[in-house]
């Protein structure tokens, strides 16, 4: 019996493994909820865009909870809200919140991806198998800023219940569009998935905090008396554009041609408005370059501008080009920087050559304002992505080039007095080794000599002693070998002359070039 | 969407818990509060029509 029992428990443990696709977690299935929007419910509570937003992380760290019955069939569903329910998942904590618009068309609802436990939501996973989608509801509390109008000012969500049929009968959310899909993940997503909830999802979130603290919001006058007929810079425009809150709103306007989306200065582009006084305004400079530009790379932008300018009273059909805008109001400055000049002083003769000056110096300063508008258009055309035939942009490429080309001289002069120093440090280690080697073999050769001193004659002993200085170190070895041979000779010699049965005992260097070769290994 | 916790008007509401809360939610009635123990739904002339139908 108990055998029999323990073979049951086996075999049911084995099954409830195998029930568990061996590519996916083995724990967890992820699960994409969008749970409460800003648009339609049943119980006519009005939640603005803003107040949804602002509480919508309300909901990390809260309980996915569902109430799971069987049909009179065994069919398992989730059925509907009751204080029964049970805890099946959880939204982690570092869960991302995003917000969409689903297909319900229900306003704009937050998203954000739970996860659902395999082993113990009673088969929850499994209805999300069958069903594909299924409907949600939060259970939250609020307050209400009118609670006559039920205006909600704030909520705080509590859990998420998973929906589904009671007796055959789909249960109802309130929130129309509400719902929740499980996400089939590979595991190197899953991955993805659990590191970025981890680690990235804080930084992301504070760097998105930072931007919003750091975000402007100014109003947009299109208005023809606020029009800006002052030095145009369209980069810090640009720049501005992106700082604004309202992007996406104030970009429209900004710009003839904007993509929206991500801030950053190539989806802004041909702009016609810049900040004065702390609002939007049309920049009169701004919508003759845009018309300029636009002529030259796309007629739907010159369009746009020209109407605006029919619009503001700027249009003027002689001046379509910029440069040709440029040097004119450039000629009208000097003009009235002449009569500026001129008024008080041109009848006194005495002063022809003070007012000279003053002109000189008025030309100067002229020449110098067209540089740096040479400058900043070219810039502005950088950023824009076009490419311009313009004689000043061509300048400031070949400029840029050549402080390129300058960067890249003086990084390789660096690197040539890098390997100078290299080879310096490498050949005095050279030195340092052969004075060592010299050093070791000096020394064995005066302990070899020590040691057969006595055993040879003077004449032998100043031959090997030559022998011995002149080698290298490497052939320390074959020296020895050879001031041994003389004495095994010696040997030899003797004892055939005294004893011929006698043993004779000598010593052979090895050659332990291997182990001892240099000094370096 | 429900609101956790018990509304303040509770002559406005319909107080049940299960089985009654299940067949009312399987009819299309959506609860508005609940708390530990009971869902509480709006009372509707829609529900009033129903529950009277009922009875």
């Amino acid at each position: 019996m108990k055998n029999k029992l323990e073979q049951s428990i086996q075999t049911m443990s084995i099954d409830v493994i195998n029930d568990i696709p061996q590519e996916e977690d083995k724990e967890f299935s992820i699960i994409r909820i969008q749970g409460l929007s800003d648009g339609y419910n049943s119980h006519g509570l009005q939640i603005s865009e803003d107040v949804l937003k602002k509480y919508a992380p309300t909901v990390l760290g809260k309980f996915i909870v569902s109430k799971i019955e069987s049909d009179w069939t065994g069919n398992i569903d989730s059925t509907d809200h009751d204080p029964t329910e049970t805890i099946v998942g959880i939204i982690p904590q570092n869960a991302e919140i995003k917000f969409v618009e689903n297909e319900s068309h229900n306003g704009i609802f937050w998203q954000v991806d739970g996860v659902i436990s395999k082993l113990y939501s009673n088969g929850m996973v499994d209805i999300f198998r069958r069903d594909g989608k299924k409907d949600v509801s939060v259970e939250f509390t609020c307050t209400y800023s009118d609670e006559e109008e039920q205006v909600v000012n704030s909520y705080n969500i509590c859990g998420i219940t998973i929906l589904g049929s009671k007796d055959g009968t789909k249960i109802n959310p309130s929130c129309k569009g509400a719902n929740a899909e499980i996400i089939k993940f590979s595991e190197s997503k899953a991955e993805e998935f659990y590191h970025k909830n981890n680690s990235m999802s804080e930084l992301k979130k504070f760097a998105e905090e930072r931007k919003q603290k750091l975000n402007n919001s100014h109003p947009v006058d299109t208005s023809k008396d606020a029009v800006d007929m002052g030095d145009w810079n369209g980069n810090k425009a640009k720049e501005d554009l992106l700082k604004e809150k309202n992007f996406e709103t104030i970009g429209k306007k900004v710009c003839l041609d904007f993509q929206g989306g991500e801030r950053i200065l190539a989806n802004c582009k041909y702009p016609v408005m810049n900040l004065k006084d702390g609002k939007w305004v049309y920049n009169a400079e701004g919508l003759s370059s845009a018309r300029a530009y636009g002529e030259q790379h796309d007629d739907a932008i010159a369009n746009k501008a020209i109407a605006l300018q029919k619009k503001l009273g700027l249009y003027n059909e002689g001046s379509n080009n910029k440069m040709a805008d440029i040097q004119e109001k450039d000629k009208e400055k000097d003009i009235e920087k002449k009569d500026a000049v001129e008024t008080p002083d041109v009848k006194d003769k005495a002063k022809d050559e003070k007012i000279k000056d003053e002109k000189e110096k008025a030309k100067d300063i002229k020449d110098k304002a067209v540089d740096e508008k040479d400058k900043a258009k070219a810039e502005d055309e950088k950023m824009s992505s076009d490419m311009n035939v313009d004689a000043s942009v061509e300048a400031k490429c070949a400029e840029k080039q050549a402080k390129s080309n300058e960067e890249l001289a003086k990084e390789l002069s660096d690197k040539d007095n890098l390997i100078m120093a290299k080879d310096a440090e490498l050949s005095e280690l050279r030195k340092f080794k052969a004075d060592t080697e010299e050093q070791a073999k000096m020394a064995e050769v005066s302990n070899m000599l020590a040691e057969v001193k006595d055993k040879m004659s003077d004449e032998e002993y100043a031959k090997c002693e030559k022998e011995g200085k002149g080698c290298k170190f490497s052939e320390i070895s074959t020296w020895k070998n050879g001031v041994l041979a003389i004495l095994g000779a010696k040997a030899i010699e003797f004892s055939n002359s005294n004893n011929i049965d006698s043993h004779m005992r000598m010593n052979f260097a090895i050659n332990d070039s291997k182990s001892k070769s240099d000094l370096w290994d | 969407m429900v609101i956790r916790g018990e509304p303040k008007e509770l002559s406005k509401y319909y107080k049940c818990s299960s089985p009654i809360s299940d067949n009312l939610q399987s009819k299309g009635f959506v609860p508005k509060y609940m708390d530990m123990k009971y869902l509480y739904f709006e009372m509707t002339p829609k529900l009033k029509d129903y529950i009277g139908g009922e009875k």
